[in-house]
């Protein structure tokens, strides 16, 4: 192949991939409610994301909802999955199989059978945050669970028994020896996790209270309404969002980069 | 009685217990929905009902279309970028890459907000092309997620293998069919797996894009709204069979990629 | 170990607690009230008028929002009764959504769905019925008893279900009646005032309809049913009201099939199904027609002014829905607490106040089912907005008496204006009385019913699978033959490698 029609080809899918947030960016930071149509620069569509209460609190919500589920998720998929490793075959296999469920899954229908089994069957109320914290876990430890199992059987395991033999307790050595090892796998799974969080949108609207709304639940309901305010405000989000991962690319880029140097 | 001594195996407790209660016990309260009716007596009828229903019948196999073409239009539109990218000797190989995973960071509420707006500016949002409407929708949604394992599989390949095949006088064309292609399998396994089983069920995005035609996710997710829980829980396993049909057949041993494994 | 113990424990806290800590802000004081909220989505005034351009001069005084009606409420209860409340606002999207909403465990103080949700609601026991001193005339913070319309308070006074009155558990917030908003450009009025149209081969692709099944089935049921009820024999029927409404609530299994197959051929002629975007796309001039709710077909002529854009709004010649938006308390909500009752009946009451029903009206475009009783406000905002100015032409005398005064009034309540207002924003906002006869309003249906048409609004959005064309079936099969081929082959091919 003609390496302009390589660059060509890649520049398509960029600009089918790109020209959407591009142009909701370029019209965020103007007064028009309409794409398309002429509009004057104004910056009012920030003022109003970074002014308006409930959206705040909504953007805040999310992020601690996300931190909060990952760093449950992550306990109990990384454990789970040392556990797994350390069992029985049946038993790890059985896990195995059940770890799979919420990976293949419908996100409505797990959303809906976590809903109905705390709040219809077991009556827990939605305002304790219990349905959404559990049920948008149950979404991710999975995906936890995944990202750790083959480092923890990529691990050298007879150092782990060095330790016992030179008078470590089991504890000591797992946690001296074993979790150091499956670190990376660890972080991953919480990232991972922090994703799934921030892009669900059919756990929560199953499970959340109903005051409060994560950035998904309340982007698809806005955008249903014509509040215009509110609906472009949301453009202004959408390229702040952007702009930070951006950000967060090139520093790690930037940082990949110099370690291959170094 | 003996006193509890710590063992590496009931580190899994916590997580076993969890699985049961979080996991094992919704599917069986859908299980008892399914097959009762309102009066909580046992039936087969919301079986029956499901697959003797043109209405239904045809939504799943609409959904299955759905998601046939948009893992198709992905596949099509993502294996030619994948390769580029991973044969290329471009130096900034690793930013551009992280440039066509970065909108899955983005939420995808807002960046289908993003496409919603330009199809409007295009005069016509496709909402009267349902079929169309959904398959733009989706492939718009679920590409990088189609792009991102094919890359991983095709950039880990022995290149030497590669260039074997060229020295042993195949083209490029040729090495790509016998070496590249059948190497990447994997990969394309994966993406395909993150893209075929969303498409059947992420409604939102149709509702979004003022779809009005149905796919699975939306026929449960109604259900559910219209209170028939027994029909919708019915629906929801049946697809759940699907769905493990179709993750037995694409392989067992890819399902440790499925949908965010290869994410990171 | 135990430090780890300790650390573990540590961070599960931080993860339980770092969640609620947030959007819980409402960290309680003793004694504060949280009143919690469920109104139609945008159905209130949000504030933030520009006081230049959108004070509205009456003779009585201005009105302005400056803050949104539930921040003013709170201000005002505080200075009324001196206790703080805190109102928990959240919007739904339809009747159906906000029950459901319900029934999968969202809790709501006071909620604002329509009549035939609210007999739903009724006929299962989940309202707290409006206290005594919510009636009594006496107290000048009763607004809504001593604002309401005559006209409407005589409807939910009348109409029971098992036996009570719809007006012992709601009262109303904003009421109107269905139609067609069209681009008089291209459609005449005639062609435009008939449910028929959405099924219109001649607009194809040109419409857009209401999303949600009561809407649907009534709107398919005047197409169905459009010879029988523009009928002189029919209209002139002396038990013509109640005959219409039997017609238009009709769930004999037959007209259910009936409206099934109407509704799915009319999804393929329309441009879509839709919640609130028809009123962009009738602005945008993407379509030329849309089945409307009055209230937001009002919103939509005004945005099309701004941009010198004309559009009409009609009432179609079969049969309107008339409809009723009101306030109700939900005991899961409020039973049992007279405190929060209290707020939530000052919240209605706050509402009704005949400025801030001005405010609303004003904001959003529907018709509060305020007349204002002693307070001429209401009255003297609906002259500011359409009174014909003095030197105006081809005006017309406009009769609101039956809203204003009740059956037996003065009929005082008639004033001049532009001819082609009664076409528009004015003839949708408070329609003629002789467009109201043909007003008839949704009855509740019971479990049966509901499940028989939600059924039938699901199959109408399914893919029928009889409709799939033959060369689907073939490349279908076709497509799943090549795809097990290829699986087998793959996997033959694996083992051998394997072995």
């Amino acid at each position: 192949m003609k390496k302009t029609v390589k660059i060509g080809y890649i520049a398509l899918i960029l600009l089918f991939i790109y020209i959407p947030i591009l142009i909701l960016a370029v019209y965020s930071f103007t007064d028009t409610a309409n794409i398309g149509a002429k509009g004057h620069f104004s910056v009012k569509n920030y003022i109003t994301l970074f002014t308006t209460e409930e959206l705040l609190q909504m953007i805040i919500g999310t992020v601690l909802l996300a931190f909060g589920v990952a760093v449950l998720a992550t306990i109990l998929g990384t454990l789970g999955a040392l556990g797994a490793f350390y069992s029985k075959k049946r038993i790890s296999s059985a896990i195995s199989v059940l770890n799979q469920v919420p990976v293949v899954n419908a996100d409505v229908v797990t959303g809906f059978g976590i809903c109905i089994l705390l709040v219809v069957v077991f009556g827990v109320s939605k305002d304790t945050y219990i349905p959404l914290l559990v049920g948008q876990t149950t979404l991710c430890a999975p995906f936890v669970y995944l990202s750790v199992m083959p480092k923890i059987r990529q691990m050298d395991s007879s150092i782990y028994e060095a330790a016992l033999d030179l008078g470590a307790t089991p504890f000591t050595a797992l946690w001296r020896v074993v979790i150091p090892q499956i670190v990376p796998g660890i972080l991953s799974g919480f990232a991972l996790a922090v994703t799934l969080s921030l892009d669900d949108y059919f756990i929560a609207t199953y499970t959340k209270p109903a005051t409060f709304d994560t950035i998904s639940t309340y982007v698809v309901n806005a955008t249903k309404g014509s509040q215009t305010s509110i609906k472009t405000a949301l453009w202004a989000l959408s390229t702040v969002i952007f702009v930070l991962v951006i950000l967060f690319v090139l520093v790690m880029s930037l940082r990949s980069a110099k370690k291959e140097e170094g | 009685m003996q006193k509890f001594r710590f063992s590496r195996k009931s580190l899994g407790i916590p997580y076993a217990l969890y699985l049961i209660l979080f996991v094992v016990a919704p599917l069986l309260v859908l299980f008892y929905y399914a097959f009762t009716n309102g009066e909580g007596r046992f039936t087969v009828a919301n079986l029956t009902g499901f697959f003797t229903d043109p209405n239904t019948m045809g939504t799943l196999l609409y959904s299955l279309a759905v998601a046939f073409v948009t893992t198709m239009v992905c596949l099509l539109l993502a294996y030619p970028t994948a390769y580029i990218l991973a044969t290329s000797k471009l130096r900034m190989k690793g930013v551009l890459v992280m440039v066509f995973v970065m909108p899955m960071w983005i939420n995808f509420s807002l960046r289908i907000t993003a496409l919603k707006e330009v199809l409007n500016l295009l005069e016509g949002n496709l909402a009267m092309y349902p079929f169309l409407n959904a398959v733009v929708g989706m492939t718009y949604d679920f590409l990088p997620f189609m792009i991102l394992p094919i890359y991983t599989t095709i950039s880990k390949l022995d290149g030497s293998l590669r260039e074997a095949a060229m020295d042993l006088g195949a083209n490029e064309a040729q090495t790509f069919l016998k070496i590249t292609l059948p190497l990447s399998v994997p990969g394309i396994i994966s993406g395909v797996s993150m893209v075929f089983l969303p498409a059947m069920t992420n409604y939102v995005v149709l509702d979004m894009l003022y779809n009005s035609t149905y796919i699975m996710g939306s026929l449960i997710g109604s259900y559910f709204s219209a209170y028939d829980w027994h029909g919708g829980s019915m629906i929801a396993l049946v697809l759940l069979a699907i769905i493990c049909i179709f993750t037995l057949l694409m392989g067992g041993d890819s399902e440790e990629n499925a949908r965010g494994g290869a994410l990171l | 170990m135990r430090n780890i113990l300790k650390r573990m424990l540590v961070l599960l806290l931080a993860a339980g607690m770092l969640v609620p800590a947030a959007p819980a802000k409402a960290a309680e004081k003793p004694g504060k009230i949280v009143l919690r909220v469920c109104n139609w989505e945008e159905y209130i005034d949000e504030g933030g008028w520009d006081p230049k351009e959108e004070t509205i001069d009456l003779e009585s005084g201005a009105i302005l929002g400056e803050k949104s009606m539930v921040e003013d409420f709170e201000a005002w209860y505080y200075d009324t009764y001196g206790i703080e409340v805190e109102v928990e606002y959240s919007t739904f999207g339809t009747n159906e959504d906000l029950y459901n909403m319900l029934t999968i465990g969202d809790v709501y103080d006071l909620v604002c769905p329509s009549e035939y949700m609210v007999m739903k609601l009724m006929a299962e026991d989940k309202l707290v019925p409006l206290s005594d001193n919510f009636f009594n005339t006496e107290d000048p913070n009763n607004f809504y008893i001593n604002g309401v319309s005559p006209y409407i308070q005589n409807i939910l006074a009348t109409k029971e279900i098992n036996g009570e009155a719809w007006g012992k558990y709601m009262a109303g917030y904003m009421w109107g009646v269905t139609g067609i908003v069209y681009n008089p450009d291209v459609l005449s009025e005639e062609e435009a005032a008939t449910w028929t149209i959405v099924n219109n081969p001649d607009y194809y692709r040109q419409i857009t309809i209401k999303d949600n099944v009561r809407d649907s089935y009534f709107m398919a049921i005047g197409a169905l049913r459009s010879e029988l009820l523009t009928s002189e024999s029919f209209k002139g029927d002396a038990d013509y009201p109640k005959r219409l409404e039997n017609v238009m609530n009709d769930t004999t299994p037959e007209t259910i099939q009936k409206v099934q197959d109407f509704l799915q051929s009319v999804k393929n002629n329309v441009y879509s199904f839709e919640t609130d975007s028809g009123k962009a796309d009738m602005i945008t001039g993407k379509v030329v027609a849309n089945y409307q709710w009055s209230g937001d077909a009002v919103y939509t002529m005004d945005q099309a002014d701004e941009d010198d854009y004309t559009l009409n709004f009609v009432i179609p010649r079969e049969a309107t829905n008339i409809y009723f938006d009101g306030w109700a308390m939900l005991k899961s909500g409020v039973e049992g607490d007279s405190a929060k009752q209290h707020a939530a009946e000052a919240f209605i009451n706050f509402c009704s106040r005949p400025d801030n029903a001005v405010r609303n009206m004003y904001y959003i475009g529907y018709t509060s089912v305020i007349a204002g009783g002693k307070d001429s406000r209401v009255y003297e905002y609906l002259q500011w907005n359409y009174g014909a100015e003095e030197d105006e032409e081809d005006v017309v005398e406009y009769d609101v008496s039956y809203f204003f005064e009740g059956e037996g009034g003065e009929r005082s309540h008639v004033f001049e204006v532009p001819e082609e207002q009664t076409h528009r924003q004015l003839g949708a906002q408070y329609p003629s009385g002789e467009n109201l006869e043909r007003a008839s309003i949704m009855i509740y249906f019971d479990a049966d019913q509901s499940k028989a048409i939600n059924r039938m609004w699901i199959n109408v959005r399914c893919y029928n699978a009889n409709d799939i064309p033959a060369w689907a079936w073939i490349v279908g099969g076709l497509a799943v033959v090549l795809l097990g081929v290829f699986i087998v082959r793959s996997r033959i091919n694996k083992k051998k490698i394997g072995a």
